[in-house]
């Protein structure tokens, strides 16, 4: 599986088991709903964004590195724009989902083929 | 030896002391006096005269049904048996899996160590099998089996239960394993604090 197949599938799963778990918190339960959709949108951009970069980028450290901080960035806003508040809450879940990304995508993602002239 | 035996030849006399480790880490494989040659292929690769007696005769030598050549404790069955026939690159195996043994501090046909990973162990058991045909069928094969093993994946030798194939697995991913428990490690404490 490619880098950035790898990084959206991966990213997309782990953000809606993370919107899921908003239903643990009774105070935005009722909009669960939104909570899971927006958060498998981030996954969605992140996955893509940390699945290029590790296509361009061939480090564990700095894949890793810049995978936690667009999982902290995507939340950041997610916890501005929406939430408008649990910043505590959806940034850190988010920059540990960017931080599993990434090494995934560093760790287990083939690189495409080169093709001979 | 996989080299050798694409040339026809068979050590026959594998062990210990017949490999030395040069200055930069590469490995010699030394002497070939009881080396067995196949058909015709001596004459083709070493461009030696078939009519050339002195060549002849060392080949008849060798070639005496009977005749036990090798050492104790490294020797295959079938060269034990002086059954010059029967000897082909399975016997070089045979050796190759004794070596292994030695290096382990096994017995062949001995108890199972406790300490030597079981699928190392299936690789040496496999190569001194008694049987020629229930051993590795070339050098090349062993040598996959044991880059298998280095590389953590599973090995010809041995059959994994799904409970060791789980563990091998997890010990491959162990980075990737620990990342995710540490997730939801934190996802629980948040779980907790919110009821809170």
């Amino acid at each position: 599986m490619n880098k950035i197949l790898l990084g959206i599938i991966l990213a997309t799963v782990l953000g809606a088991l993370d919107g899921l778990t908003a239903w643990f918190t009774p105070a935005v339960r009722s909009q669960l709903l939104g909570i899971v959709f927006g958060s498998m949108l981030k996954g969605l951009i992140a996955g893509v964004l940390i699945g290029v970069f590790a296509r361009k980028v061939n480090s564990l450290p700095l894949g890793i590195v810049f995978g936690l901080a667009v999982g902290a960035f995507l939340a950041w806003l997610i916890a501005f724009f929406t939430q408008h508040g649990y910043y505590f809450q959806i940034m850190l879940p988010g920059a540990m989902v960017g931080l599993i990304v990434g090494y995934a995508t560093q760790r287990y993602g083939t690189q495409p083929q080169l093709q001979r002239s | 030896m996989a080299f050798a035996h694409s040339r026809g030849i068979i050590h026959r006399d594998l062990k210990p002391s017949n490999i030395m480790v040069g200055a930069f880490g590469e490995v010699l494989v030394m002497d070939w006096g009881l080396a067995k040659v196949s058909g015709s292929t001596l004459f083709n690769a070493a461009n030696i005269n078939p009519s050339d007696t002195k060549t002849r005769s060392l080949e008849t030598a060798a070639t005496e049904h009977g005749a036990v050549l090798g050492t104790p404790g490294f020797m295959a069955p079938e060269q034990n048996r002086g059954d010059i026939s029967m000897i082909d690159q399975r016997t070089d195996v045979f050796g190759l899996g004794a070596i292994m043994n030695f290096m382990l501090g096994q017995k062949i046909g001995g108890s199972q160590s406790e300490i030597v990973p079981k699928r190392l162990l299936a690789i040496a058991r496999k190569a001194t099998a008694t049987e020629m045909s229930a051993r590795y069928s070339s050098v090349q094969e062993m040598a996959d089996d044991l880059g298998r093993y280095l590389d953590d994946m599973p090995v010809k030798a041995y059959r994994e239960n799904a409970l060791e194939r789980t563990a091998r697995t997890l010990s491959r991913n162990r980075v990737a394993v620990v990342l995710i428990l540490a997730y939801l490690l934190m996802r629980l404490l948040f779980i907790l604090f919110s009821r809170h």
